[in-house]
């Protein structure tokens, strides 16, 4: 074997058969590394060694197509055992290939690989044996759809990108393979249209995967926060959704799409604010029911950042504005409870999170418990112990219908976050404050970039559009050039032509 | 740094804002009906009425049987800001006036020669937003609130607001709000009027409607309230210089807008009108005499002639044009006419219209069509 | 700041100068407020031309005095907006410490860029349309035409006042985003953006001209300017909410451009000096006239309806003793 370090699993494989074995054990810590296996078996004269990881490579494909086929097929004197000749004529398995360097070898072996060492050779035969246990696909979780396709993605980083391919098939996606992280590799998929992706965006994101220098990534959401343009940003600037159908979508806008191992989740970008607002089945439904549903959502995601805010500001300081009916009923409401509107908005804000982030976390069994501790304690109860007034419940409530009613599940967080900025404005300026805050707010969004694409394109700055923003206009409407896509692209000459 | 100072200035902020100082929602007196009246040493009465926060029964449906839901709280000073000043006092809450439905004014405080000056003054009332009802009553103002009843058993405010929106889409008052009396005050345009107010006390009552030399226009009412808002009381120069009744003020609302339903008698024959369109006013200007042509559009049950009926409304809206013309009064809206034939305000006020009015030829031509 | 980004926080700024201006500084047309805007366009064209005229390097000589102009018109609007917010719910608070927020509001905002003030103007024009359609639609049924007569309001004088103040605005304004952009802008856009300006603000003061008749019997305070515009009294109270939502965003893309604009120009002043250091003077410049009540100043009222005069006056002697005729980019 050619100088190589343990740690770094450089170099490449020696002719020394045990020399290369021996690196290899102790590259794997065989010695106290139940699941490394290394099996040494004969074909014909020539001494072989298969090495795997027990668990990630399927047993039976190794028994079935590799052992067994070189045991069977192989005679000395009519076939010479080297790594090519053992893929040209003898094992069984569609994938595989040759491969001379220690740091690769190993990188297959531990991801599920199986590596066949030869005798006298300097190479090894990598096979693709993978056989892990995996979820199978199954319906998406966190984005349920009335209409379109139910399923979603799951761990595996190959059935995700089978998933796309079924989706698009189309001889110009490509999915490129990278890894991020410097010690422990995470296997990455860049997937993007060839012809309708903007080059300078894919290379764009292809250097800052580059750039990444950490030694381990784990999944997709510890990945986006390491190539977002600005991470001290409230609001996601990468989508991360569980459907295959939407990053289908988003491909054929010309976006970019990267597929993480062991990730059920893909990153679209760049992303504009609107991405965020839209459902995956906005584009499934008829464009009536697609922006009324919209608006509808729309209008509650506004209310979950302005109501709370406004309902303090009113009642502190503009209490003209609220009729005098409702404002009578609002100050009997209130005279028994003994805290300030702002001190009872955060209470209420805080239990409702926290039976929120309660039911994420506990078991399925006792779910119905957490019902029962949030409408008798933190409702009837608080109500009748005058704690909290009745009409913050139900602006509580609305504030959270409207949080749920946000398609995406970051998003849903950054407008919680920028709702107890606004509650705290209104309480300390009024209407004046809600101003002062909505503006900060909306300045700072139109200033962020996702994958440096302006965040609110193709609003500030104007570019032309499909008219499919807010509303969803009919589909003979949605002829303009798509926002991301490099133009001319294949993509619009066939839309053109048809 | 950056970040340093950003924290710092969001830190000093609310510190510096005086932002804790808040009032909350329970702890302020709304105050719904205000009352102003002179006292006999030349100072200035107010009476509030405002709903009690507190004790379940603040003027809604279940307050009936649970005792009187609303308070009245009087305060005198020697002139508005001192009496607004004891009135704060007086109601052991923070007042607020934000939600004002009718300001009540005395008929002899609304007469002196001072009450233009206390119109501004009142304007200048912090969180007066002046959206309400302006009103000038018989007697004292307190007196008239103290007897204020609710009708519906509701909020008292939509009661008021509720009652005023019917009397004015049938033309029984004017729609006077302060804001209007305020700003007509302060221009040089129209003048402005109130609503009049009155005990219900039987005879005043009648006499107050049923005014005109022939009863041609007839408004009867019968209410449990104790008291009633019918007619206008007109004002000269922020000044109140007399009254029309209800039959009046219909004649009135003819001139400048739209009018619900009403009922009319001529000829012996009863008809059921209403004005479908705006009154139709054009001004000329012959000399330096204006003559304004109005139009009333108006639409009939009756599918008989109604020449003779367009004859006696015409008669009735001429005699009131009469009286205010008599009164040297203009709440028609005919000045805003007649300043287009003016090229600047200067040229305006010089023409001093409110002068000239009685010398304008109104001419009043009244159609009716019958209802299809 | 890109060419878009600053057509548009241009026209949100200028539609917002003009409203408020014409409704509070200068009230001197009357009901003729709506003329006056129209008389401030047409005697805003010549100077902006003759700015867009000048060599750059001839413009740089323009941007000290667009400096010093543009940080006390800016000072001039947190006053305001601190007064009127005063007024309307804290009158237990100086007005003084209602500026720090907003101060605090506009260092963000200009810490944040001008691509980023740009496009929250592009999103604000949409709001602003959709809240005014709401005003305009309830207030309908109150809107008097008759105090818009006599149509020349206060007279010739007091219209042309109006107007010689509402063009110094649209000059400063103007000047600010010449100055504002990365690439030259072109006359044209500029020209484009007063017109919109100019026709949304003239035709929200005749609006608001409906709701309140010209006074004629005494002084109007600010204060009952203030109470007509935002509270009025004839029209449903709740409508204030969208009004006040209205008043004060606008007034908030005003301060932010000029508080921009002023440092864009510091940076035009100063080419040597780091962009931070700049950006700080800039906002240093708007600050502390506006805390130490620089716009209230007797000097500052006196001086203030020159502002059409020294603008012109300045551009006027800098084309004829440096010469210009470099055409702008985009007007070529």
């Amino acid at each position: 074997m050619k100088q190589a370090g343990v740690e770094t699993a450089q170099g490449v494989l020696s002719d020394d058969l045990d020399g290369n074995i021996a690196y290899f054990r102790d590259l794997l810590h065989a010695d106290v590394n139940s699941d490394a296996h290394f099996r040494p078996f004969m074909a014909g004269e020539t001494r072989l060694y298969v090495i795997y990881i027990e668990g990630m490579a399927s047993d039976q494909k190794i028994s079935d197509f590799i052992l067994r086929a070189c045991a069977a097929d192989i005679s000395p004197e009519k076939t010479p055992v080297t790594p090519e000749s053992l893929m040209e004529r003898v094992v069984e398995i569609a994938q595989c290939d040759t491969e001379d360097r220690v740091k690769q070898i190993l990188d297959a072996v531990v991801s599920g690989m199986t590596a066949v060492l030869v005798e006298g050779a300097s190479a090894a035969l990598i096979l693709e044996t993978r056989g892990y246990p995996a979820r199978p696909v199954d319906r998406t979780t966190n984005e349920s759809v009335v209409l379109g396709a139910q399923e979603g993605f799951v761990e595996s980083l190959r059935t995700n990108m089978t998933l796309l391919r079924r989706y698009l098939p189309s001889p110009h996606l490509v999915t490129e393979a990278l890894t991020v992280g410097t010690a422990v590799p995470c296997r990455l998929s860049l997937v993007y249209l060839s012809g309708v992706a903007d080059p300078a965006l894919v290379d764009r994101l292809r250097a800052r995967i580059k750039r990444v220098d950490v030694p381990t990534v784990m999944g997709s959401g510890a990945l986006e926060q390491l190539i977002e343009d600005k991470p001290s940003a409230l609001l996601p600037q990468i989508l991360q959704t569980e459907r295959p159908d939407r990053v289908a979508a988003c491909l054929a806008d010309g976006q970019v799409a990267l597929l993480a191992d062991n990730s059920p989740c893909a990153l679209v970008m760049p992303v504009s604010v609107f991405h965020l607002l839209h459902a995956p089945d906005d584009a499934f439904a008829r464009w009536q029911y697609g922006s009324f549903l919209r608006l509808i959502r729309v209008a509650g995601m506004l209310l979950s950042v302005f109501l709370p805010g406004l309902y303090i500001a009113m009642t502190d300081y503009h209490m003209h504005l609220i009729p005098m009916s409702l404002l009578v009923s609002i100050s009997e409401a209130r005279v028994n409870v003994p805290f300030p509107i702002l001190v009872e908005i955060l209470i209420m804000e805080f239990a409702f999170y926290l039976i929120n982030e309660a039911g994420t976390r506990m078991p399925r069994q006792i779910g119905g418990a957490l019902g029962i501790v949030g409408a008798l304690i933190l409702g009837q109860a608080a109500v009748a112990a005058s704690i909290i007034s009745p009409i913050l419940i139900i602006i509580v409530a609305i504030t959270g219908l409207g949080s749920y009613a946000t398609p995406d599940y970051s998003f849903s967080i950054a407008l919680v976050i920028y709702r107890l900025f606004v509650i705290l404005a209104g309480a300390l300026l009024g209407l004046y404050g809600i101003c002062i805050a909505g503006f900060c707010i909306t300045a700072s969004v139109c200033g962020m970039r996702s994958l440096g694409v302006p965040y609110t394109e193709p609003v500030a700055p104007p570019r032309p559009h499909n008219p499919d923003l807010l509303l969803r206009l009919p589909t003979r409407m949605q002829r303009r050039p798509m926002p991301y896509a490099v133009q001319p692209n294949w993509m619009e000459t066939h839309r053109d032509e048809a | 740094m950056r970040r340093i100072i950003i924290t710092l200035l969001l830190l000093i902020i609310p510190a510096l804002s005086g932002c804790a100082v808040t009032g909350e929602v329970e702890n302020q007196a709304y105050a719904l009906v205000m009352g102003v009246d002179q006292t006999s040493a030349g100072g200035i009465d107010l009476t509030i009425r405002i709903p009690r926060i507190g004790h379940g029964d603040s003027g809604g449906e279940g307050a009936v049987g649970k005792g009187e839901p609303y308070l009245v709280l009087t305060a005198s000073g020697d002139d508005y800001a001192q009496a607004m000043e004891h009135l704060q006092w007086a109601a052991a809450r923070e007042l607020n006036l934000s939600h004002l439905n009718l300001l009540i004014v005395s008929e002899s405080l609304a007469s002196g020669q001072d009450f233009p000056a206390l119109i501004r003054e009142i304007a200048d009332t912090r969180h007066l937003y002046a959206n309400a009802g302006f009103v000038v009553c018989e007697g004292r103002a307190g007196d008239f609130i103290e007897g204020q009843e609710t009708l519906l058993g509701s909020h008292l405010s939509s009661d008021i607001s509720a009652m005023f929106r019917h009397y004015a889409a049938h033309g029984f008052i004017p729609g006077a709000t302060f804001a209007d009396l305020y700003y007509a005050t302060l221009s040089c345009y129209s003048d402005p009027t109130g609503i009049w107010g009155f005990p219900d006390s039987g005879e005043q009552a009648a006499a107050a409607i049923i005014d005109t030399d022939e009863a041609a226009l007839n408004v009867q009412t019968k209410t449990a309230s104790s008291r009633q808002y019918l007619g206008t009381a007109l004002f000269r120069d922020g000044v109140c210089v007399g009254r029309l009744d209800g039959a009046e003020t219909l004649c009135l609302n003819l001139l400048t807008r739209q009018v619900a339903a009403f009922g009319f008698e001529a000829d012996g024959r009863a008809w059921a009108l209403s004005s479908t369109l705006p009154p139709r006013v054009r001004a000329r200007r012959d000399g330096e005499k204006m003559i304004i042509d109005v139009t009333v559009s108006l639409t009939g049950d009756d599918p008989g002639d109604p020449t003779a009926a367009e004859a006696a409304v015409e008669r009735s809206i001429t005699r009131v044009v009469e009286r205010c013309k008599a009164l040297r009064v203009e709440p028609f809206g005919f000045a805003a006419k007649a300043a287009a034939h003016f090229a600047t305000l200067d040229d305006w006020l010089s023409y001093d219209w409110r002068a000239r009015f009685p010398e304008a030829d109104v001419r009043v031509k009244v159609h009716i069509a019958a209802a299809e | 700041m890109s060419e878009s980004a600053a057509f548009a926080s241009l026209i949100a700024a200028l539609t917002s100068r003009l409203f408020y201006g014409l409704t509070l500084e200068a009230a001197d047309a009357a009901n003729a407020g709506w003329l006056a805007a129209l008389l401030g366009l047409a005697l805003s064209l010549p100077p902006v031309w003759l700015i867009c005229r000048l060599r750059p390097p001839v413009r740089q000589a323009l941007a000290a005095p667009l400096l010093i102009a543009m940080a006390l018109d800016a000072a001039c609007a947190v006053e305001c907006a601190a007064y009127s917010e005063s007024n309307l719910a804290f009158n237990h608070v100086a007005p003084a410490f209602l500026m720090l927020p907003l101060l605090a509001a506009i260092l963000r905002c200009t810490w944040l860029g001008g691509d980023a003030l740009g496009g929250a103007a592009r999103i604000w024009i949409r709001l602003f349309a959709a809240l005014m359609l709401i005003v305009m639609l309830y207030q309908l049924p109150y809107y008097n035409p008759g105090w818009l007569r006599p149509w020349l309001g206060a007279g010739g004088g007091g219209i042309l006042r109006a107007g010689v103040r509402a063009a110094g605005w649209n000059v400063l304004l103007a000047g600010g985003a010449a100055g504002i952009c990365k690439r030259e802008i072109g006359f044209k856009r500029l020209l484009r953006a007063l017109l919109v300006s100019t026709a949304v603000a003239a035709g929200l003061v005749a609006l608001r001209q409906m709701m309140a008749p010209a006074f004629t019997s005494e002084p109007v305070t600010r204060f009952t300017r203030i109470d007509t515009l935002l509270t009025n009294g004839r029209a449903p109270l709740f409508l204030q909410l969208p009004m006040i939502v209205a008043w004060f965003g606008g007034m908030l893309h005003l301060m932010c451009f000029e508080s921009v604009a002023a440092c864009a120009l510091t940076r035009r002043l100063l080419p040597k000096v780091r962009s931070g250091v700049c950006v700080a003077i800039g906002l240093l410049a708007v600050f502390a006239p506006a805390l130490l009540n620089v716009p209230r100043a007797d000097v500052t009222q006196r001086l203030s309806p020159y502002l059409y005069h020294a603008l012109t006056a300045t551009a006027l002697t800098l084309w004829i003793v440096k010469g210009g005729g470099a055409p702008c980019a985009a007007s070529s």
